[in-house]
């Protein structure tokens, strides 16, 4: 893909894989990755289970296709990431708690894509899996065989992709933006570098799905720096008294989470530094920090720093960073996402010209740097829209990416973002297209039409509301056809996309020329 | 707090703002429904759930206090805030 071609990978390698590897050679006894209801495992078990993936997938998956790693939050999903980039696959993280008609979606977009299941796969997902080969994680580790895995040089490296991240996608089917293993390691410079991490050795908290590229943080920035990852599964981050249970114990030193998350927590009172007294290090993304959120953490967690940091999945997680500080949270104005890290450079554009705009003034966010990703999976017209090449101030090529985020740099020098110049929107940190929902809503046949609307209070979105026109002649009405019309949706879209309220209409009502009328929707 | 007509004012309070958190009307005929397996509240409903009921009855109950089947009803929620006024 464009100037990926000319680089020659071996000479780059995988400074990532290389750093995990030193850890598990200089201190394999070290805990890599504790969760609930599992052993820990070290950093010499974790490579070795990697090995052991690595050396079946190079088996069994021969070419350097991506592989879906379906799994959830344990140290045998963070292997096989790390055992496909070991024998030369990116990999596709996929989540257990997806729909399986979204699984099907993704894993459609990969040719002979190859399955590697880390948990065990439903009976609805499996039917929908017949041009995969599906391969169980499991049995590859346990086969008792030496894993030296393959030799470095067939690892993933360069401009090679290191992982695929599906999300929301306009048109109903979600797209995959591709990553490089460069991207990745020009990421961990940056990360390495932040106060607390570059201790080395650190506790993170692992609390996003491993589908959103948010848990890279916690991956890279733990596992480059022989730190642990303490993840939470599912069950454990949805309900407050096994959440605050686990964190008690968990020695958590750095903080990585959207803010919806950190509301979530501070929703309980004995979420205080009390219950977490080594954390040091609060390190946001994913959506809007907003000054509530960071005053509440300074009240009760005085030792701790409060990072908010801004990036898109299409340049590598985040590019941005800034501590909160007294001032910003007494100015009584929208908190900052910080200046751009080294290797990144930010652009604000207007929209219509093209042109540069003078600093203070809103336009679109344009990304230049060397996280800058490689673009859409096999989709080269939405890459063509969305990436280009551009040249640094210095003059050095690079790549460029429009974020369709609005933003500003400030008399501060700091990026401040303003929200979307298009439909997709946020809730609790997930990204999503609402066209996509609409459209799956669309394929039921219990529906005619269907227009779904984010609820904001105090300026954020907190809810989804779905308006919806049946089909005639049916028999269900009212609740009864909500209750079908949320469980169909659920089987088609991940769980956070599903509305939580639905107004049942007889017909949309339109403008004058003939749009759908959202003003008026919205005061039904 | 026995009484029948505050229990009553209570239970058609919390019916009110529960409605309002999950932007669904009609909840009247499912007091006894199971809020979250009809997927009117989700874990952070609940919480919003939990800041309303605390602005409108002064009642502060922590998210950690009592167990979601104690909490997933209407007519539960009303019983737990009505103990407490």
């Amino acid at each position: 893909m464009g100037m990926s071609a000319s680089r020659d990978r071996s000479s780059e390698g995988n400074r990532f894989l290389e750093a995990v590897r030193n850890h598990a050679l200089s201190n394999p006894q070290a805990i890599a990755y504790q969760v609930d209801g599992a052993s820990d495992v070290s950093y010499g078990q974790l490579w070795e289970l990697a090995g052991r993936i690595a050396q079946e997938l190079a088996v069994a998956a021969p070419g350097r296709m991506p592989v879906l790693v379906y799994g959830e939050k344990s140290a045998l999903t963070v292997a096989a990431f790390l055992g496909c980039l070991r024998s030369g696959h990116a990999f596709v993280p996929v989540d257990r708690e997806l729909p399986a008609a979204r699984v099907r979606d993704i894993a459609a977009q990969i040719e002979g894509a190859t399955f590697l299941a880390c948990v065990d796969v439903p009976a609805d997902l499996v039917s929908q899996l017949s041009g995969c080969v599906v391969l169980d994680a499991r049995g590859a580790v346990s086969k008792d065989v030496p894993a030296p895995g393959p030799a470095p040089e067939r690892w993933v490296g360069g401009e090679d992709t290191n992982y695929v991240i599906f999300t929301s996608g306009s048109t109903g089917r979600p797209k995959g933006i591709e990553v490089s293993a460069s991207n990745v390691a020009h990421f961990m410079d940056w990360m390495q570098g932040f106060p607390v991490v570059s201790e080395g050795g650190r506790v993170f908290l692992d609390q996003a799905h491993y589908s959103f590229d948010l848990s890279e943080y916690e991956l890279v920035g733990a596992l480059s720096t022989g730190g642990c990852l303490h993840a939470l599964s599912r069950e454990v981050s949805e309900d407050h008294r096994s959440l605050l249970r686990d964190l008690a114990g968990s020695g958590v030193e750095v903080w990585v989470s959207t803010p919806s998350f950190a509301d979530f927590c501070l929703a309980d009172p004995s979420f205080t530094e009390e219950l977490l007294p080594q954390l040091r290090l609060f390190l946001f993304c994913g959506e809007e920090l907003r000054p509530a959120t960071a005053r509440r953490l300074r009240e009760r967690f005085g030792r701790a720093r409060i990072a908010n940091s801004y990036g898109p999945t299409e340049s590598t997680v985040a590019v941005t960073y800034v501590e909160i500080d007294d001032g910003m949270l007494s100015a009584g104005t929208p908190l900052p996402v910080g200046r751009a890290r080294l290797g990144t450079e930010l652009r604000i554009v207007d929209r219509d010209s093209g042109g540069h705009c003078a600093p203070g003034v809103s336009g679109e966010i344009v990304i230049v740097g060397d996280t800058v990703a490689k673009g859409y999976y096999r989709n080269d017209e939405k890459t063509a829209a969305a990436f280009f090449e551009d040249r640094m101030q210095d003059g050095a090529a690079c790549r460029a990416y429009r974020t369709g985020d609005r933003g500003r740099i400030g008399a501060d020098g700091m990026l401040y973002c303003e929200g979307r110049f298009d439909s997709y929107i946020k809730l609790n940190g997930f990204r999503m297209e609402l066209g996509e929902i609409e459209g799956a809503l669309e394929k039921d046949p219990l529906v005619s039409r269907a227009v779904v609307l984010p609820l904001e209070r105090d300026g954020r979105v907190h809810s989804l509301r779905a308006y919806v026109v049946p089909e005639r002649g049916q028999d269900l009405t009212g609740m009864d056809l909500v209750k079908e019309l949320k469980l169909h949706l659920s089987l088609r879209v991940p769980s956070y996309m599903v509305p939580r309220s639905f107004r049942l209409l007889e017909s949309l009502p339109l403008t004058p020329n003939e749009k759908v009328d959202h003003k008026a929707l919205r005061g039904l | 707090m026995s009484d029948t007509h505050d229990a009553n004012e209570v239970l058609s309070r919390v019916l009110d703002l529960v409605e309002e958190v999950s932007g669904e009307d009609g909840l009247g005929s499912h007091l006894d429904d199971d809020l979250f397996s009809l997927g009117f509240l989700d874990s952070m409903a609940a919480i919003e759930l939990l800041v309303g009921l605390e602005e409108e009855f002064g009642v502060s109950i922590a998210p950690t206090e009592l167990p979601r089947e104690d909490m997933n009803t209407v007519g539960k929620i009303a019983t737990q805030v009505a103990a407490r006024m």
